[in-house]
C-alpha cells in the first residue's frame, strides 16, 4: 500500500467548469441484462481541466470505468448510453457533442485515438499478441496523422523512445509476450499517446503494477503530460495514486458523482460521508499498529436493488432518517469550489448548510461509535 | 524454428512407427486370416486341399509365426515400399493403394478447404450479428449438421443430385471421359463430379468448425485488446477481421488436429457409400475378409495421412501465434 | 473487457449475498434451468428413453416378425371413417417386378387402443398388452377390388400385369398396421425403430460411462503424480489419437466374429468406442487435475497431510466432476454416431439385433431409397438424438463455466 505523499505545492486548484477539455453532463448508462437492468452510471457530470489530471475514485463496480468508456461510445454490450452529453473541446475546433454522433461513424472513430486515447488496466492483455508493437502503434499514426508508412514507423521509434523503453528499434519488431508488464504498460502509453491526444482516459493503469513500476509508470504519463499537454481521466481506486497524480478528484459512487473538489480540499477537508470513510479506510503510516483499521460498514446494495433517497445512506454512519432515504441529493456547490452530494451540507431545498452545523453533527456522529444515529433535526 | 521443425518430423518418425505396431497388432492379432478365407474358396471351386498344401501356404506366408517375427518381415519389407501381398486381390498391397490413397488425400485437403471457407465466414457472421435472425437460422444448421451422420447425408444429397439434378453418382468422369488421356476438360468433368463428395465429407466439420469459430470470436471480441483496437479508432471490420479474427483462428488451427480424424472417416464412410474408388471401400472390404495385410497398409497410411496434417497444423499455429514460435 | 470486468465484479459482489447458502451444484441447475434450449433438449432425451424402456408396449408388433405378404409397405394411412381411426386393408400385387398395394376403403377397420397382442416382457415383468393395434377382421370383400390398368405398350404388362395378386383380401387375420411401413421381410418399421432405440440410445452411453472411468482414472493419476507415468500415459494417448476414428473402430470391430451372440456383441463394441474417446477426456481430466494441483487449497490439504487419495477423491474429483460431466455428455454424440456408422457399415452391431445403424442398412442403395423413401425414417431419431444431447452438453458446459465462450 502506497501512503498518500502529496507534491508540497497544492498544485494549481482550478475550479470546474471554465477551460475544460471534455464535459460530462448527467451521463446515464444501464446494461440490460437477462435479469434486468443495471444503472451502472447513474447521472454523472464532470469535467477534465486542460491540461490537468481529474482523478476519478470509487469502489470497483461504481460506474467509473464504464464513465471513461462511455466518453469513448466503447461501453461493451449490453451497456448503452441512455441520456446525457460528452462535449468535446479539443484545441483548435469547436465544441463538439460526441453523443451526437454514432457508436461507430466515421466522426467518432477520428475522435477515438487521435483526440482522446485510452489505457486499461491491465498491460498483458491489451496488446494485440499476433502483431509486433511497432506494427500496433504504427496503425493508430497511419489512421490520424500521416498515410506513409516509413514517416509512420519514424513517429513510432520516436514515441516509443519517449515513454522511456530501451533500444525502441528492437520493439519494432518485438511482439507483446516478450515484454514484462510494466513494459507493455509503457508500450501501451506510447500507442495511446501516439497521436498526441487532447485527453488520455486511463482506467486503472497501474493496478496490475507492482509499486516500484507503478511510480515509473506515473513518471512518463506526467512527463508525456507536459510534453504534449494534454488532459488526463485517472480512474482509480487507489488514493494515493491520486494524491500523486491529479489535480481534481471526483469520488462515485453507485454510479453517481457524490464528491468533486481539488485534490487538496478533498484530502484537507473531505465532505461527503462516503468520502470520509474512504480516508478513513487509508492505512497511515505511523499511527501505531494497535488500531484496527476502518471499513465501511455493510457493502454494495444488489445491482438490480433501487434504492429510495441517497445511494450511500444504509451505510452512512450520518444518515438522517427522513431525509437521507426519502430525496436523493444532487451535486452542488459546497465552499471552496467544491461540490458534494448529500444533505449533511445543504437542505433538501437546495440551500447550503451552515458549517457549524454540519461539524456539529460529525461530531455527534463520532462520538457514537459511527454507529448509525437518528439525526437531532 | 528449425530444430523445432527436426524435432517435430523426430516425434512424428516415432509416432508413425508405433502406429504401424498398434495397426499390425490390432489387425493381426485375432484369429482367423485371409488364408482360411482363401482356402474356403478354393474348396467352393471343387478343388481337393490336402493338409500338405495348406502346411506348405501357411509356411510361405509365415502364417504361424510369432507375431514380432510377421510384423518385423512386414515392416522391413515396408519402408522399402513393399507392403506385402493382397491375399485376397492377388496383388501387391502398393499397386492397390497408390491410386486410392491420393484420392484419399485430394478429397480430404478439398474438403477441409471447403470447411474453412465456408466455417470462417460464417463463424464470423454469426458472431458479430449475434442473436439476430441469420445467426439463429445459421446455429440450428449447425447443430443439425454436426448431428446428421455423413453416411446419411451422402445418401441424401445423392438422392437430390441424381434426382433433380441428373448428376452422375458415384463415378468421378463421365462415360465420354473415363478412358480419355488427361485434359483440362477431364479435370473440369473430374471436379463437376468430386464436389457432392466434398461437400458431404466436409459438412460435419464445417458445422462443427462454424461453432468453434463464433465461440471464439465471442471470446475474443471481449478481449481488451479489441477495445485498445478501437479506442485507437480502427473500424469496426478492422477491429474484426485484422485483431479479433487472428487470434480467434489460434483455437480452429488447433482444432485441426481434431478436425483431420473426421475428414478422414469421413473421407472412408461417404466413399463407401458413394462407391468411389478412394480407401474407403476397399478398406472395409479388406477388414471384413480379413486381408491384413491391406488393411494394416490402409490404416497406416490413413493415419499418416493425419500425422502429417497435425504437423501441418502445428506449423501454421506457429505462422499465425508468434507466441508459439519460441516454445 | 473492463466494463464488463466491472460490472461481473459487481454482480458477484451483489449475488455473493445469495449465493452464500447455495452449493455450486444448485447455482448450476438455476443457471442450467435458465437455458431453455438445452431444457428442451434434456426434456426430449427423457422421453426417448422413457420410450425405448417401454417399447415393446408401444410396438404393434415383434419387430422379428417377417410376413411376405406386406413387403416393402409404405406408411398405412389412418383415416377417420365411421366415427373412428381406421386403417383399410391393402391388397398386393406385382407390377413392373415391384409389389404395390392398392386400399380397399369400403372394408376398413378400426384401430384399438390397449388391445392386446404379442407377449413381451419390461424389466422381467409379462405383458400382453400394446398401445394401438388392429385386430377385427375386415368385412367380407363385396366388390371387386380395382386394380391400376396397365399400360398397353408397356412390354411387361401382359408379362407380369395381373399376375402375383395376393389372397390377401379373404385373409383370416387382421390387416396389419405400419404406421412407418414395412421394410424388404414385411417387417414393420415402426416397432423395428423402437427396439432398435434401445441399442442405439444406450450403446453410445455405455461406451462414453466407459471411457469416463477410464478418462478419470488415467487422467487423475497422470496429472497427479506426473513424471514418467505422465509421460507415458500422454504419449499413448498422442498415439491412438493419431489414427483416424473410424478406422481404427473398424479395424477393432472387424475382428469380432460375424456369430457372436448380440449381448455379447454390444458389450464389446461399447468397449470399442470407448477405446478412443477415453483419451479426449483423460486430457481434459489431468488439465483440471493439474491446474488444481498448484492451487492453494490444494497446498494447505498436502501440508495438513492429506494422503494423496484423500486430496484426489474429496479434493480434486468433486471440483472437476461438473466438468467430466459436460464432457462425457458432449462425447455421448459422437458415440452414438459411431455406433450408427459402424452398424451401417456392416461391421457393429449385426441381424438379427436391431439398431438404427442396422435399418439404415437398407437404405444404402440409391434405387431402394427412390422407391422406398421410408426406409430413410431411422435417421430421424438419430438426428433427433445427437442434437438433443448437443443441446444438453452446450447447456451443461455453460451451466457449469458461464465465463466459457
Amino acid at each position: 500500500m502506497v501512503t498518500i505523499a502529496r507534491p508540497p505545492s497544492g498544485a494549481g486548484t482550478t475550479t470546474a467548469g471554465g477551460d475544460n477539455v471534455i464535459d460530462v453532463r448527467n451521463l446515464h448508462v444501464e446494461f440490460h441484462t437477462s435479469l434486468g437492468t443495471v444503472r451502472a452510471v447513474n447521472g454523472v457530470s464532470l469535467g477534465v481541466p486542460r491540461g490537468k489530471t481529474l482523478g476519478v475514485v470509487g469502489e470497483s463496480g461504481c460506474g467509473k470505468s464504464v464513465t471513461a468508456f462511455a466518453i469513448m461510445q466503447l461501453v461493451a454490450t449490453p451497456g448503452v448510453i441512455t441520456q446525457g452529453e460528452v462535449v468535446l473541446h479539443a484545441r483548435g475546433k469547436d465544441p463538439v457533442n460526441l453523443l451526437t454522433y454514432a457508436k461507430g461513424s466515421d466522426d467518432m472513430r477520428a475522435v477515438r485515438g487521435r483526440h482522446i486515447g485510452m489505457i486499461f488496466q491491465e498491460p498483458m492483455t491489451a496488446l494485440n499478441p499476433c502483431y509486433t508493437i511497432g506494427n500496433q502503434i504504427a496503425e493508430a499514426i497511419l489512421l490520424h496523422r500521416t498515410k506513409d508508412h516509413a514517416q509512420a514507423d519514424a513517429m513510432t521509434l520516436e514515441i516509443l523512445s519517449r515513454v522511456g523503453l530501451p533500444s525502441p528499434s528492437r520493439l519494432m519488431t518485438t511482439f507483446p509476450h516478450q515484454l514484462s508488464g510494466g513494459m507493455r504498460q509503457r508500450a501501451m502509453i506510447a500507442l495511446a499517446l501516439s497521436c498526441e491526444p487532447d485527453l488520455l482516459l486511463a482506467d486503472e493503469p497501474t493496478t496490475a503494477l507492482d509499486v516500484t513500476t507503478q511510480a515509473q509508470i506515473l513518471d512518463v504519463m506526467r512527463e508525456l503530460q507536459e510534453h504534449i499537454g494534454m488532459s488526463i481521466m485517472f480512474v482509480t481506486h487507489n488514493l494515493g495514486v491520486v494524491a500523486q497524480m491529479c489535480d481534481e478528484v471526483a469520488v462515485m459512487y453507485l454510479g453517481r458523482i457524490v464528491e468533486q473538489a481539488s485534490v487538496d480540499e478533498l484530502f484537507d477537508s473531505p465532505k461527503h460521508p462516503y468520502t470520509r470513510a474512504l480516508m478513513r479506510s487509508i492505512p497511515q503510516l505511523g499511527s501505531g499498529r494497535k488500531g484496527r483499521l476502518e471499513v465501511i460498514q455493510g457493502s454494495i446494495p444488489g445491482q438490480f436493488s433501487k434504492l429510495a433517497g441517497c445511494q450511500f445512506h444504509p451505510r452512512c454512519p450520518d444518515a438522517m432518517p427522513g431525509i437521507c432515504d426519502v430525496k436523493s441529493p444532487s451535486l452542488l456547490p459546497s465552499g471552496d469550489g467544491a461540490q458534494v452530494s448529500c444533505f449533511l451540507h445543504h437542505d433538501p431545498s437546495g440551500s447550503p448548510r451552515s458549517p457549524e452545523a454540519v461539524v456539529a453533527h460529525a461530531q455527534s456522529a463520532t462520538g457514537a461509535g459511527g454507529a448509525t444515529v437518528s439525526s437531532p433535526n | 524454428m528449425i530444430t523445432f521443425l527436426i524435432r517435430r518430423l523426430l516425434f512424428m518418425v516415432v509416432t508413425v512407427i508405433f502406429i504401424s505396431m498398434i495397426s499390425f497388432v490390432l489387425i493381426e492379432l485375432p484369429p482367423g486370416s485371409a488364408l482360411d478365407a482363401k482356402l474356403q474358396q478354393f474348396r467352393s471351386r471343387g478343388l481337393n486341399v490336402t493338409s500338405d498344401v495348406v502346411k506348405s501356404l501357411e509356411e510361405r506366408y509365415g502364417i504361424n509365426d510369432p507375431i514380432y517375427k510377421k510384423y518385423w518381415k512386414w515392416i522391413s519389407h515396408a519402408v522399402y515400399g513393399d507392403f506385402g501381398q493382397s491375399f485376397y486381390l492377388d496383388q501387391p498391397v502398393s499397386s492397390l493403394i497408390g491410386s486410392r490413397i491420393w484420392f484419399s488425400i485430394g478429397m480430404s485437403t478439398a474438403a477441409l478447404l471447403f470447411a474453412w471457407l465456408v466455417a470462417i465466414p460464417v463463424g464470423v457472421y454469426s458472431a458479430t450479428h449475434r442473436n439476430s435472425l441469420p445467426d439463429y437460422l445459421i446455429t440450428v444448421m449447425q447443430f443439425l449438421g454436426v448431428a446428421i451422420p455423413e453416411f446419411l447425408l451422402a445418401i441424401v444429397l445423392m438422392f437430390i443430385a441424381s434426382w433433380y439434378f441428373g448428376v452422375e453418382v458415384g463415378v468421378l468422369y463421365s462415360k465420354q471421359y473415363r478412358d480419355a488421356p488427361w485434359s483440362f476438360g477431364k479435370l473440369l468433368d473430374l471436379l463437376s463430379h468430386l464436389w457432392l463428395p466434398v461437400v458431404v465429407i466436409g459438412t460435419h466439420s464445417t458445422a462443427w468448425l462454424t461453432r468453434v469459430m463464433r465461440a471464439n470470436l465471442l471470446d475474443v471480441m471481449g478481449a481488451q485488446y479489441v477495445q485498445t483496437a478501437r479506442s485507437k479508432g480502427l473500424g469496426e471490420r478492422a477491429v474484426v477481421w485484422k485483431h479479433a479474427v487472428r487470434n480467434a483462428l489460434h483455437p480452429l488451427v488447433m482444432a485441426l488436429g481434431a478436425t483431420l480424424p473426421a475428414l478422414i472417416s469421413g473421407e472412408v464412410i461417404v466413399s463407401i457409400v458413394l462407391n468411389l474408388p478412394t480407401t474407403g471401400p476397399l478398406y472395409v472390404q479388406a477388414l471384413i475378409n480379413k486381408d491384413m495385410y491391406l488393411a494394416i497398409t490402409f490404416l497406416l497410411f490413413l493415419s499418416i495421412l493425419l500425422v502429417v496434417g497435425n504437423l501441418l497444423a502445428d506449423l501454421a499455429l506457429a505462422w499465425l501465434d508468434p507466441r508459439v514460435r519460441l516454445e | 473487457m473492463a466494463t464488463v470486468e466491472a460490472v461481473a465484479a459487481s454482480q458477484a459482489s451483489a449475488s455473493t449475498k445469495i449465493a452464500e447458502d447455495v452449493s455450486q451444484w444448485t447455482l448450476m441447475r438455476w443457471r442450467f434451468a435458465r437455458n431453455r434450449l438445452s431444457l428442451f433438449g434434456l426434456i426430449v432425451l427423457i422421453i426417448l428413453y422413457l420410450v425405448a424402456a417401454i417399447a415393446p408396449f408401444l410396438a404393434p408388433y415383434p419387430y422379428n416378425a417377417i410376413d411376405t405378404e406386406y413387403i416393402h409397405t409404405p406408411p398405412t394411412p389412418v383415416r377417420f371413417l365411421n366415427g373412428q381411426l381406421s386403417i383399410c386393408p391393402l391388397t398386393q400385387f406385382m407390377r413392373d417386378f415391384r409389389w404395390e398395394y392398392t386400399e380397399d376403403c369400403d372394408r376398413a377397420v378400426p384401430i384399438e387402443f390397449m388391445v392386446r397382442g404379442h407377449p413381451y416382457t419390461i424389466f422381467g415383468v409379462p405383458f400382453e398388452t400394446h398401445l394401438f393395434g388392429v385386430t377385427q377382421l375386415p368385412p367380407p370383400k363385396t366388390t371387386p377390388v380395382r386394380k391400376p390398368e396397365a399400360k398397353a405398350d408397356d412390354p411387361l404388362a401382359a408379362f407380369m400385369g395381373s399376375s402375383g395378386e395376393s389372397t390377401m383380401a379373404d385373409a383370416t387375420q387382421p390387416p396389419r398396421v405400419f404406421l412407418l411401413g414395412s421394410d424388404i421381410q414385411g417387417r414393420d418399421m415402426l416397432s423395428r425403430i423402437l427396439e432398435g432405440s434401445r441399442i442405439s440410445l444406450t450403446i453410445g452411453l455405455v461406451g462414453v460411462a466407459l471411457s469416463v472411468v477410464l478418462g478419470a482414472v488415467l487422467g487423475t493419476a497422470s496429472g497427479y503424480l506426473g513424471g514418467l507415468f505422465d509421460d507415458l500415459v500422454q504419449r499413448f494417448i498422442e498415439i491412438i489419437q493419431s489414427m483416424p476414428t473410424l478406422p481404427l473402430w473398424a479395424a477393432i470391430a472387424a475382428a469380432l466374429p460375424p456369430t457372436m451372440p448380440v449381448p455379447q456383441r454390444y458389450f464389446l463394441i461399447t468397449i470399442i468406442l470407448s477405446f478412443v474417446s477415453w483419451t479426449g477426456l483423460a486430457r481434459q481430466v489431468r488439465g483440471k487435475v493439474m491446474g488444481y494441483s498448484s492451487l492453494d487449497y490444494i497446498a494447505a490439504a498436502r501440508l495438513a497431510g492429506c494422503s494423496h487419495m484423500r486430496i484426489i477423491l474429496t479434493h480434486m474429483l468433486p471440483n472437476a466432476s461438473s466438468h467430466i460431466i459436460v464432457v462425457s455428455t458432449l462425447a455421448v454424440p459422437s458415440a452414438i454416431l459411431g455406433e450408427t456408422a459402424l452398424s451401417f457399415l456392416g461391421l457393429g452391431m449385426l441381424p438379427p439385433a436391431v439398431s438404427w445403424g442396422v435399418l439404415l442398412r437398407d437404405a444404402q442403395q440409391i434405387q431402394s431409397i427412390l422407391l422406398h423413401p421410408w426406409l430413410l425414417i431411422p435417421a430421424l431419431p438419430i438426428i433427433i438424438t445427437v442434437t438433443c444431447y448437443q443441446f444438453l452438453g452446450d447447456g451443461l458446459r455453460d451451466a457449469a463455466d458461464p465465463y466459457s465462450g
